[in-house]
């Protein structure tokens, strides 16, 4: 195949209109999804916000309540709301790429790679601090509650092993994020940006 | 801009200008899932993009852009996508232009286009199309000179493959 060939091809692609096409249909089907994510995250935000304002609430109005006692309780009400916290900036952050379209294509894969860059440094700088300070706070709280006297360690191993279990799945699940999403992304766009230099 | 002016425009412009968001999903998706999925981002992209258009370029340059950017930065590091055909088996409804007969020649262009790197592969696609090296230098974010050398080498590429096919 030759040059001329090659335009005369390309140039004689069918390029009418068709009529089944509706992309009003389409971008109501996205929206739609992209939409159901927010509005999940935003109930899920008040649901979980009013549930740790009401366990302070309880707690504080104890009178036998003690910031040692009752840390690992408001600890336990705030893990959904910080789950909550990780999936709004996770939107945010892919609205902004979205918006970095506009730019040309260069700017836009800066952008992202930026993006990613940071997404993969605030999981592996602030990921490890939260999850140990949390399982640490959790820990001290519960020991310091036994050792008062207020509760009893076989009542309490369901909540020490719940704790543990929730530790380990979100090290999981942020190890899965960071090498089957983030890290390829990364050498994609890295790979990208050489192609731009 | 209200919700009806926003749609209005939108589907104007699709319409006007389908043929670009059936070059892209076709030069850079290979399969029938990637291309329905990738028409649909495209689409998708282009609508939330329709307030922020200043109207400093032409509808047809901003939609090639976002098409562009939204394919380059959806690709997957993965070989697989860069093989096989993209026509085959595509949802009818997701096809911004008509349908067009089966044509190996034409499969065969975009099968050699999908082999090139993202980035020649877009300025490929947009000299394909009549843009000048200053214009696709703007889009892409490269200076005339370097589009002129990548699009020398891509060019000779392209029909070294294409040549006796």
């Amino acid at each position: 195949m030759g040059k001329a060939e090659l335009e005369q091809l390309w140039h004689e692609q069918t390029l009418g209109t068709n009529a089944r096409f509706d992309p009003i249909r389409h971008v109501a089907r996205l929206r739609g999804k992209r939409r159901s994510v927010m509005v999940l995250t935003a109930v899920a935000g008040v649901i979980s916000l009013a549930a740790l304002g009401l366990r302070a609430a309880k707690l504080l109005a104890d009178p036998g309540f003690t910031l040692a006692t009752g840390t690992a309780e408001l600890l336990l009400a705030a893990l959904p709301l910080l789950c909550v916290l990780g999936t709004a900036v996770h939107l945010r952050r892919q609205h902004a790429e979205l918006d970095a379209l506009r730019l040309d294509t260069r700017q836009c894969i800066e952008f992202a790679y930026r993006t990613v860059r940071r997404e993969i440094r605030d999981i592996r700088r602030a990921g490890p601090p939260i999850l140990a300070g949390f399982v640490g706070l959790f820990a001290v709280s519960k020991w310091q509650s036994i050792a008062a006297g207020r509760e009893v360690l076989t009542h309490e191993a369901f909540s020490i092993f719940l704790v543990a279990g929730v530790a380990v799945i979100a090290v999981a699940v942020l190890q899965h994020r960071l090498t089957a999403f983030l890290q390829p992304r990364l050498a994609h766009l890295e790979n990208l940006r050489q192609q731009l230099d | 801009m209200a919700a009806l002016d926003h749609n209005a425009t939108f589907t104007a412009w699709v319409t006007d200008h389908a043929g670009i968001i059936h070059k892209v999903a076709r030069g850079y998706a290979s399969g029938a899932t990637d291309h329905d999925d990738l028409v649909q981002e495209i689409l998708f992209a282009v609508w939330r993009s329709v307030p922020g258009f200043r109207g400093d370029s032409q509808p047809s340059t901003y939609i090639y852009r976002i098409a562009l950017n939204r394919a380059i930065a959806l690709q997957r590091a993965d070989a697989s996508r860069t093989s096989g055909e993209s026509g085959q088996d595509v949802d009818p409804d997701l096809l911004p232009a008509a349908p067009e007969p089966p044509d190996d020649r034409l499969e065969l262009i975009y099968t050699e286009l999908r082999k090139l790197d993202e980035i020649s592969r877009a300025a490929m696609l947009l000299q394909l199309d009549g843009y000048r090296y200053e214009e696709i230098g703007e889009l892409l974010g490269l200076t005339s000179s370097n589009v002129g050398v990548r699009l020398n080498r891509a060019r000779k590429t392209l029909m070294d493959n294409l040549r006796g096919k």
